[in-house]
């Protein structure tokens, strides 16, 4: 009993199932192409880079990392909360994760619009060119988010005790997937709005 | 053996390398009453309305020249791609009449590589349904998810014969007719290559869904696989952007809408066309555990009687 115990502790186990990580892996391969075709991009014209970036709105840019990097940790607490049993409380925690998403959703169009009134829109250049197509990819991946984080709060109103394995495996792939968005974002941050 | 409506279950679970699985044409949809692991007879199976037991086995020289429909397809196509030297693809920010020139001094190779295209595009269905048929059987007697993937396949692969006919179109008059109509044919090889796009997101995510969300110790592909299905659709969706740009990174023959997607389409095609491969084998593990007349793995011998055209009896030698 104590050695199948112990085995149990020692047993190599990640978080949700080696699909999801598949499709990590992959979708973070093929942002990792685009991230290399900016940095090609810039490395061609690197001025028009340093303008385009210097015209971006870095509080914006901040105020939408903070919103995601705390949506992210919502979603951990509802993670952990769910696991003991407690599906009221990973309820609103998905709440507040859903919140931040929304944030998200909101103030990427109010800047995109800002920019494009500017006269700054995606056929100004090859850095706006690639700012919108790519920010507006990680969009997309936010709203597909949003979709999993909602079914997530709906699985959380059904846990009244121990979460069953499915269960368990279908939170953590949408935890999985909530935190691949935040990762995203953070390498688009630092890229269009620290290094560009 | 539970009973349930008068039908007895039939599915044969076998065990092979650490997983379950059972063969697509053997439950005959009645696998959800009950999961049995046990090989049926074939009377059992006869008996139960499955048909005959000739539509019980398996024929994987079928399934093979099917499925390696996928080497050929992308062989043929990069090779097309190279003969009309979309290497670098001239750009929609190219004047006209450069294009009818470039067109005009590349035209036997061009027209070769669009020609092989066209060819490569024909191989789609066959590949699709070695894949799909795979599918097929988790999802019972209500394939909906199934029949969404055949029908978009379908539809992928008549709208991918149709994209190397415009470019080839461009270059038949090129120079001989306005040079604007070159490059409007030309152009709309180009939004055909990238817009055609959601019919063959329906297909891969179906195939993707149907892996995912249907019973796993039924399937023949790997859960990961219809994970992978699914990023490789959001990977192709950045095509359709190109719609907005004529030069850059973003237009038709820049980096990510075309290079980046066309990449990630051949190397899904080859992993998926290996994991293929890998399902034959474990069903022809499962047909080779069934004995019995009818059962089991069929594959055509020289030694095999003739038919009788009139009886469709084998025909007795003498």
């Amino acid at each position: 009993m104590a050695t199948n115990f112990m085995a149990q502790q020692r047993a190599p186990r990640i978080p949700g199932e080696v699909g999801m990580w598949a499709f990590i892996i992959s979708d973070l391969s093929v942002f990792s192409l685009y991230f290399i075709t900016f940095l090609f991009e810039r490395s061609q014209n690197r001025e028009a880079f340093q303008t385009g970036s210097h015209a971006l709105h870095l509080t914006m840019g901040v105020i939408n990392t903070l919103v995601l990097l705390t949506s992210s940790l919502f979603v951990a607490l509802a993670a952990q909360a769910l696991r003991g049993g407690y599906g009221s409380v990973a309820q609103k925690y998905i709440l507040a994760a859903i919140a931040g998403g929304l944030t998200f959703v909101i103030n990427k169009p109010i800047e995109w619009i800002e920019k494009v009134h500017a006269g700054l829109g995606p056929h100004h250049d090859n850095f706006f060119q690639l700012y919108f197509m790519m920010t507006g990819l990680h969009l997309l991946h936010v709203v597909v988010g949003m979709v999993v984080l909602f079914y997530l709060w709906r699985l959380a109103g059904r846990v009244k005790s121990a979460p069953s394995e499915r269960q368990l495996r279908f939170l953590e792939n949408g935890a999985n997937y909530w935190h691949l968005v935040d990762l995203i974002w953070l390498v688009l941050f630092a890229l269009f709005y620290l290094v560009g | 053996m539970h009973e349930k409506n008068g039908i007895r279950p039939q599915a044969a679970v076998n065990t092979y390398s650490g997983a379950e699985f059972s063969g697509p044409g053997h439950d005959c949809g009645r696998r959800e009453l009950q999961r049995v692991p046990a090989v049926p007879s074939p009377g059992s199976l006869q008996s139960q309305g499955a048909g005959t037991s000739m539509e019980l086995r398996l024929t994987p020289l079928a399934h093979r020249i099917c499925l390696s429909m996928g080497h050929v397809l992308t062989f043929i196509y990069l090779v097309g791609w190279l003969c009309a030297r979309f290497l670098p693809i001239p750009g929609a920010d190219w004047p006209a009449a450069k294009l009818a020139t470039w067109l005009l001094e590349n035209k036997t190779g061009y027209q070769l590589g669009c020609m092989l295209m066209l060819i490569a595009g024909g191989l789609l269905a066959p590949w699709g349904s070695a894949l799909a048929i795979w599918t097929r059987k988790t999802e019972a007697r209500f394939p909906v998810i199934y029949v969404s993937q055949i029908t978009s396949l379908a539809a992928s692969t008549a709208l991918f014969v149709i994209i190397p006919i415009f470019w080839a179109l461009a270059a038949f008059r090129a120079t001989e007719i306005p040079v604007d109509i070159t490059q409007m044919l030309y152009d709309a090889g180009w939004y055909l290559f990238l817009w055609v796009g959601p019919p063959f997101y329906i297909w891969v995510a179906t195939l993707g869904l149907g892996i995912v969300l249907n019973p796993p110790e039924h399937q023949l592909f790997p859960r990961w696989i219809g994970f992978y299905c699914l990023a490789s659709v959001l990977c192709w969706s950045m095509g359709l952007m190109q719609v907005f740009f004529r030069s850059g990174p973003t237009s038709y023959s820049g980096m990510l809408p075309t290079w980046i997607p066309l990449v990630e389409f051949f190397v899904w095609m080859e992993i998926l066309t290996f994991y293929g491969f890998r399902a034959i084998r474990l069903q022809e593990a499962q047909c080779r555990a069934e004995v019995g007349e009818g059962l089991g793995v069929y594959a055509p011998h020289w030694d095999d009687p003739l038919v009788d055209s009139i009886t469709d009896t084998p025909r007795s030698r003498n």
